[in-house]
């Protein structure tokens, strides 16, 4: 091991700091290093003290003692399980009483040139930057997802699920970790989950609601050894999915609402929706994911739908 | 409280900002929420007229889009007999808090100096404008000026 470090001087009489880069050598020991120290910064060497990681250094200890691994600023770690090899070590928090680790808030940052909230024109210290530098304040940004949760405008981006776009205008950046929702308070958050969760099961084939009158969850089925049953993670009530019913109904394979559906309704091409046309033109715009597409191919709108199936 | 401080800072903005395209931005006395615009269009053939707009902000502006409806009488494929027009960008799917009344007021100008015929509200207006643009043209010309406001000099 061998490298530049950079270390910082400080004076602690007067408090004054200065950044130095050094040569450093893994046989070298902390009286060495000083000594190199003194050459640069006419520093007597017996007047240094060496602190590292928070603790005072011997002069006679070796560099290569020191976990000083190149620029990367990683600690190589080994696993007692699987012993796999070249592993870094990555730190989180975690609640002890709950066990949930904490996520980092990356949208969420300071506010270092103090500019103006795009929403208020105010400058407040903590601000919203969903990596396009439009910024706006947490005040502003707690309302936007309020009043967006009011009436579950939500877009639904894969991976990240149902999420909202940067406030201004055109900015098509969105909150890439719903984690960022939680400002708006738990019963809010609370209430997005839920509404996002029965919007995914709308769109997905896999997704079903409980029919126990007094539960309503939406959840999904595994679909490995599949009986045609589920049982609801909420309220525990077990049911056949094809009629809904405790004790199964379904004599035959004709099930008249699926059949209805499937007979009435056009798959949205973009998140698979079940769309019911009841007037207008051909042009549709997804309430679930806010696709533009045309009825009639089922495809994304284009400029032919425009001028030969606006209506019909 | 967020909805008045923003609208006094715009409405003091959209006033002084000396665009020669609308004019005459005023709020009611006694209510912030309710302004009218004179909209002064530059292409034919609309640019001898004047055409009044009232814009009505919720009550929670700016996460809520405000209501803009043109209170002149105009001759136009996107424009209803109400005075009702679709504008994608003041729509509440796609509306946007960061989004300022001047850029509405600009894109709503647009709107009127180059009709969308296929996006039409009035689609005999649209078939018109399409397929006999010299009769829409007629048309649109005396309907402002019988029912237009005059520009301010």
């Amino acid at each position: 091991m061998s490298g530049a470090i950079t270390i910082l001087v400080q004076d602690r009489k007067t408090g004054q700091r200065r950044n130095l880069t050094l040569e450093i050598d893994a046989d070298e020991n902390i009286a060495e290093l000083t000594k190199n120290v003194e050459k640069l910064t006419h520093i007597p060497s017996d007047e240094l003290e060496v602190v590292f990681c928070g603790k005072k250094l011997s002069k006679s200890t070796m560099m290569k003692e020191l976990s000083l691994t190149p620029a990367t600023k990683r600690i190589p770690v080994t696993c007692e399980d699987c012993c796999a090899s070249n592993l870094f070590a990555e730190f989180k928090f975690k609640c002890l009483t709950c066990n949930d680790l904490a996520a980092a808030l990356t949208h969420v940052r300071g506010n270092w040139q103090m500019e103006e909230c795009c929403v208020c024109d105010n400058k407040e210290k903590i601000i919203f930057d969903l990596g396009c530098n439009h910024i706006s304040c947490k005040n502003c940004f707690r309302e936007y997802l309020l009043s967006t949760l009011n009436s579950f405008n939500f877009i639904n981006k894969p991976p990240y699920g149902y999420t909202i776009s940067c406030p201004y205008q055109g900015c098509n950046k969105v909150v890439k970790d719903v984690h960022h929702f939680h400002i708006m308070g738990q019963s809010a958050y609370s209430e997005y989950q839920r509404k996002a969760t029965e919007r995914l099961i709308l769109v997905d084939d896999e997704g079903v609601t409980c029919p126990n009158a007094l539960c309503g969850q939406s959840f999904f089925w595994e679909p490995y050894d599949d009986d045609g049953r589920s049982q609801c993670p909420d309220c525990f009530y077990t049911f056949c999915r094809k009629c809904t019913e405790k004790e199964c109904v379904c004599q035959s394979d004709d099930d008249l609402t699926k059949s209805t559906i499937d007979a009435t309704t056009r798959r949205c091409p973009n998140c698979n929706v079940a769309t019911e046309r009841n007037g207008g033109c051909s042009h549709i715009h997804c309430t679930s994911c806010g696709m533009d597409w045309c009825f009639k191919c089922v495809t994304a709108w284009r400029e032919e739908c425009q001028w030969d199936h606006w209506f019909n | 409280m967020s909805a008045t401080r923003r609208l006094q800072k715009e409405l003091g903005d959209l006033k002084n900002c000396g665009v020669k395209a609308y004019e005459n931005v005023e709020c009611e006395e006694t209510n912030l929420l309710k302004w009218t615009v004179l909209l002064l269009p530059d292409k034919e053939p609309y640019n001898k007229g004047a055409f009044k707009v009232g814009i009505t902000f919720p009550v929670d502006y700016p996460f809520k889009p405000p209501k803009v409806t043109f209170e002149t009488k105009i001759y136009h494929p996107n424009v209803d007999e109400e005075g009702k027009f679709c504008l994608p960008i003041v729509t509440a799917e796609n509306w946007k808090p960061a989004t300022k009344t001047e850029q509405v007021m600009m894109a709503l100008l647009s709107l009127i100096n180059e009709p969308e015929p296929s996006h039409p509200i009035r689609a005999d207006v649209a078939e018109e404008f399409q397929k006999d643009n010299k009769k829409f043209m007629k048309t649109a010309e005396e309907h402002t000026r019988k029912h237009a406001e005059k520009r301010p000099e």
